[in-house]
């Protein structure tokens, strides 16, 4: 019964009658595209575990003072998505690795350095069978975001450029480089299975950041 | 700026690739030129790829996570649900003081003559109404000023001190006191 109803309703039924169930039905429906997301920002297993509960945490706080914070203008999963991405930043920034991040400057993500991998780090991926996700991950950040969001959590562009904070035009231009970088990178893995610790693969490709 | 232009309309075809509301006219009009069609291809070719279950990695969140998250929900809930019991016991605790201190008022009111008299003396003497005693004693104390008013005396009230003082004998070897030499 509670599987036909909407988001919006589900969330009602919690915030307003407390039915756990409905707020499981919520949870069930959107983990995957929240821990997808999360875990194609991070990287990282355990971590994307706790800013799953991080976020989901935040959604139950913000929806028990829905009256001030929470109005349901768009979808619930473009609002839980932008949590997860805040709560993600807030990682981040706590870490200091992204400390110069100035809000949503969107030249701060084209400047953003790839991260360097060790032979090993390459060996590991080359051996993988999910190696689209290596090249999703040597994206630059600012890309990536676009392709986790657009490809797996399907928000539109409009949700896209709302939840970042920059212009439609520009989330649809990282998403068009994005494309681009990785068609190069899928043809060139594609082409050469060379032995690990060779300069080929996703990894040391080098992605066009211009959007 | 030709360039530009370019570049932004490009981007309609991703609105599409992705079935996203495009102005058609427009993309036609793209799409009639191979460049933008070679473009889109390319594109829809890697949207597939990433579309394949099989070379993407299956991320899933634990199960543990999510029944935390549902623990957390529920405890919140729970909480939520207090308050308000809280705020109705809070309004009703509201109404009942204030019904008692309206009773406690009447009770006073009916009471008042009783606590009068028991009260404390110096709380009688304060409330007791003397007004006629000192009326009284204004017009005794006028009474008194007037007679004893030294410009208020005429002749007759002048006691000459002389006719009061009426030797009646002289004893021996005193002599009276004269007051002109003889």
């Amino acid at each position: 019964m509670r599987s036909t109803l909407s988001d919006d309703q589900l969330l009602a039924a919690y915030a307003e009658k407390g039915d756990q169930l409905a707020f499981e039905q919520l949870v069930r429906r959107h983990k995957d595209r929240v821990y997808g997301f999360i875990m194609g920002m991070v990287r990282d297993t355990e971590l994307a575990n706790d800013l799953f509960q991080d976020t989901f945490v935040k959604v139950i706080d913000v929806m028990h003072r829905r009256r001030t914070h929470y109005s349901p203008q768009g979808r619930f999963v473009g609002w839980i998505l932008m949590i997860a991405r805040n709560v993600v930043f807030d990682y981040k920034r706590s870490r200091n690795k992204w400390k110069d991040v100035a809000g949503d400057n969107e030249e701060y993500w084209e400047q953003l350095p790839d991260e360097n991998h060790t032979p090993d780090d390459l060996l590991y991926f080359k051996e993988r069978s999910q190696w689209l996700d290596d090249c999703i991950q040597s994206l630059p950040p600012s890309q990536r975001e676009v392709v986790l969001l657009r490809q797996d959590a399907e928000l539109t562009f409009r949700e896209i450029s709302e939840i970042t904070g920059v212009s439609i035009n520009t989330a649809l231009g990282r998403m068009r480089y994005a494309l681009i970088n990785l068609r190069a990178m899928i043809d060139k893995q594609s082409q050469s299975y060379a032995p690990p610790g060779s300069d080929i693969g996703c990894n040391s490709y080098s992605t066009t950041t211009h959007a | 700026m030709h360039k530009d232009n370019t570049t932004e309309r490009k981007r309609l075809l991703l609105k599409y690739l992705y079935r996203e509301e495009v102005d058609t006219e427009q993309l036609y009009e793209l799409l009639n030129d191979s460049g933008n069609l070679e473009e889109f291809e390319t594109m829809k070719a890697v949207k597939k790829q990433l579309e394949n279950p099989a070379q993407r990695q299956n991320v899933s969140v634990s199960e543990d996570v999510v029944n935390r998250v549902l623990l957390v929900a529920k405890q919140k809930s729970k909480r939520a649900q207090r308050t308000p019991r809280l705020a109705i016991f809070g309004s009703i605790g509201t109404v009942a003081v204030c019904a008692l201190f309206v009773l406690l008022q009447t009770i006073q009111n009916d009471e008042e003559p009783i606590q009068d008299s028991n009260q404390t003396s110096s709380q009688v003497e304060i409330q007791w109404d003397d007004t006629q005693e000192r009326i009284e004693m204004q017009q005794a104390l006028n009474i008194v000023r007037q007679r004893t008013n030294p410009d208020l005396w005429d002749e007759s009230d002048v006691i000459r001190l002389d006719s009061l003082y009426q030797p009646t004998s002289s004893l021996p070897g005193v002599q009276t006191a004269r007051s002109t030499p003889q």
